[in-house]
């Protein structure tokens, strides 16, 4: 049976980020929750899913609290999840995620699609589905906010600065999409008590095999200050575009 | 907490997604135009939460009180009003045709309330008051295979947005001794005779829609008496029991909600280079009293609900519950607005009206001086 697979990521919720004076943050009371736009896309799995006439599974890589976000990612619809438990997980960067995620997706047969969000809300680095395509060799589209499936054929209009530019691909393939893909529906009461008996796979650190040495390290973490200078240009377009410059150059911006 | 589990916190945070993408958008249009969330009842009852009280073989997902508490207080923590219909849907009016009707009864609105295909009310409030049942004017006379209801009832909320209202009513001569005399009729919003009269615009909850109800000659089938005949009133006080608890909860949620706001805006609003929070010791133990306050009454009011769970008489335990939680709510509401100063009185920043709900909370359903007299009875 086809297998879409969709990769999330258990984050820090950021209504629980404080940010000090000193712009340091605190993430210390932050709870977590599964990224925002990866609910769009475990909607557009169990879509793709329903089209492909398979299965939607979810994929997390992720240390043991990600385990909170198992039954929740199931409640959303999914069929399947599949955790790669490791501590590793905190440290890991863009290419360990996407290591550990192919590793994982090779052990699975007949997978027909892979979607990832185009990024994750904390970092949003947009690397995942990239570097996913290039370990498992297949075609990669991003930046993706409608997909059709005709048989073995994905079509998918992508939404770029300019135009929107419409790919077709032979499955199997990785897609990122964007959130407008699907609106992410709230689950019921009774889609979370069903979400209980649905089946887990747990992969532990060793299974997946691979190096989890990640080779970039965060080395600080600061809040981001906007100070609004709130100067208003008077007159005509002409003299705004003239005071914009002057005001640019000014604050040594131009 | 002790009270939560993987799925209850699962259960909170669907409550809470529902609150901040639906509930909380539409707090401006019932605030400033006083417009009843139908659409959102509906939604309750999609996502289950009108089912949680009631077991499965009614369309339920339940009982289970305690995470009916959980759902209510995350809804609360943005919107009592929403809270509290949910609770008038369910704990009130579906939960009173499921406790006293019969199969047909319970098929006909308890099982649609749960989907939120149905809204429901209660009509118990006339002007001389509720307890005082003897002096009441609304009555109903068997003629044939029909109920005959003729009289009117005030401050009946969902009044004009509800399907079927549950009317208490004279059937005989009333005894206040023995208590006989009063029982409930089930009149459908489509029966000729029944009209909605002026709708009240009310201190707070603005969005429910609270009027006055008049039945002239409203005729029903026989069949839709509500319970036995004549013997309700002492059912319509055990009644108030699931009622007095869910305000408790409702309320606990508002404290929360008002609270945390409160606490957040302490910490950001920023003057000479600190926070007020870190600034004045006097703001810092304000808000450490308030959180203490808080889950005391957090642990009374989860107490309740898992008695009721485990089916443990909670008769005294309810009315603690209101009175409390109303109470709770009304001095952290007072103090957060003083805590925002002056945009704490401004109506966009949403503080002002958690203290304007909770007045309703303090008198609607039983005020807590009835309250207080009813479980001195009980003391």
């Amino acid at each position: 049976m086809s297998k879409t697979i969709v990769c999330y990521k258990w984050v820090k919720d950021e209504a629980d980020i404080k940010v000090n004076p000193d712009l340091s943050v605190d993430l210390s009371k932050a709870k977590g929750k599964i990224s925002d736009y990866d609910k769009n896309a475990i909607e557009a799995a169990v879509q793709a899913a329903r089209l492909l006439a398979g299965k939607s599974i979810g994929l997390t890589f992720g240390t043991p609290k990600t385990k909170q976000s198992l039954k929740d990612a199931l409640s959303r619809g999914l069929e399947e999840v599949c955790w790669i438990n490791t501590e590793a997980a905190a440290e890991a960067d863009g290419i360990v995620t996407s290591k550990a995620l192919a590793a994982a997706i090779k052990k699975m047969d007949d997978v027909s699609l892979v979607i990832c969000a185009e990024g994750a809300s904390d970092t949003y680095a947009r690397q995942t589905a990239p570097r996913l395509g290039a370990l498992l060799q297949w075609p990669v589209i991003t930046s993706v906010s409608k997909i059709q499936i005709n048989g073995d054929i994905l079509s998918a209009s992508r939404k770029l600065d300019d135009c929107i530019e419409t790919v077709k691909v032979k499955l199997p393939a990785v897609i990122a999409v964007l959130p407008e893909i699907c609106n992410a529906p709230i689950p019921g009461l009774k889609a979370v008590m069903a979400a209980g008996k649905k089946p887990i796979a747990e992969y532990q650190a060793g299974d997946i095999g691979i190096d989890f040495t990640s080779k970039s390290q965060v080395s600080g973490l600061k809040a981001y200050a906007m100070n609004r200078k709130n100067i208003i240009l008077e007159g005509d377009t002409s003299e705004k575009i003239a005071s914009l410059v002057a005001a640019l150059k000014k604050e040594g911006v131009l | 907490m002790w009270y939560m589990t993987e799925e209850r916190e699962l259960m909170r945070n669907i409550a809470r997604e529902f609150t901040e993408q639906e509930v909380k958008p539409f707090i401006a249009e019932m605030e400033n135009n006083h417009t009843y969330p139908r659409h959102l009842l509906k939604r309750m009852g999609e996502l289950g939460f009108q089912g949680l009280i009631f077991p499965e073989e009614i369309g339920g997902i339940g009982p289970d009180w305690v995470t009916m508490g959980i759902v209510s207080e995350e809804i609360a923590k943005e919107s009592n009003l929403v809270a509290i219909l949910l609770m008038l849907n369910t704990a009130i009016c579906a939960e009173t045709i499921y406790q006293l009707g019969t199969p047909e009864q319970i098929e006909k609105w308890v099982k649609p309330a749960i989907t939120g295909d149905v809204n429901l009310a209660l009509c118990l409030t006339e002007p001389n008051g509720i307890f005082n049942f003897s002096e009441n004017q609304t009555r109903a006379v068997l003629d044939g295979d029909s109920w005959v209801v003729n009289g009117g009832k005030i401050f009946t909320t969902n009044a004009g947005n509800a399907d079927c209202y549950i009317v208490e009513c004279l059937t005989s001569e009333p005894n206040p001794e023995t208590m006989m005399g009063v029982s409930y009729i089930l009149i459908p919003a489509d029966t000729p005779g029944f009209e909605v009269g002026h709708i009240e615009n009310k201190l707070g909850w603005h969005g429910s829609s609270t009027g006055q109800t008049y039945f002239k000659n409203c005729r029903v089938p026989k069949e839709y008496l509500l319970g036995p005949q004549d013997t309700v009133f002492p059912i319509i006080y055990t009644n108030l029991e699931d009622e007095f608890i869910m305000f408790g909860a409702c309320c606990l949620g508002s404290a929360v909600g008002v609270y945390e706001k409160t606490l957040k805006y302490t910490r950001e609003r920023i003057q000479l280079g600190k926070s007020m929070f870190d600034t004045h010791q006097s703001i810092r133990q304000k808000l450490a009293q308030m959180y203490s306050d808080i889950e005391a009454f957090r642990g009374m009011m989860y107490m309740t609900l898992a008695m009721k769970d485990k089916g443990i008489d909670t008769f005294k335990q309810a009315f603690i519950c209101k009175l409390q939680g109303a109470t709770l709510m009304e001095r952290v509401a007072s103090e957060c607005i003083v805590l925002h100063g002056g945009n704490g009185t401004v109506k966009e920043n949403g503080i002002e009206r958690y203290f304007r709900d909770a007045k309703m909370c303090f008198l609607a359903g039983g005020s807590n001086d009835t309250l207080l007299d009813g479980l001195s009875s009980l003391i």
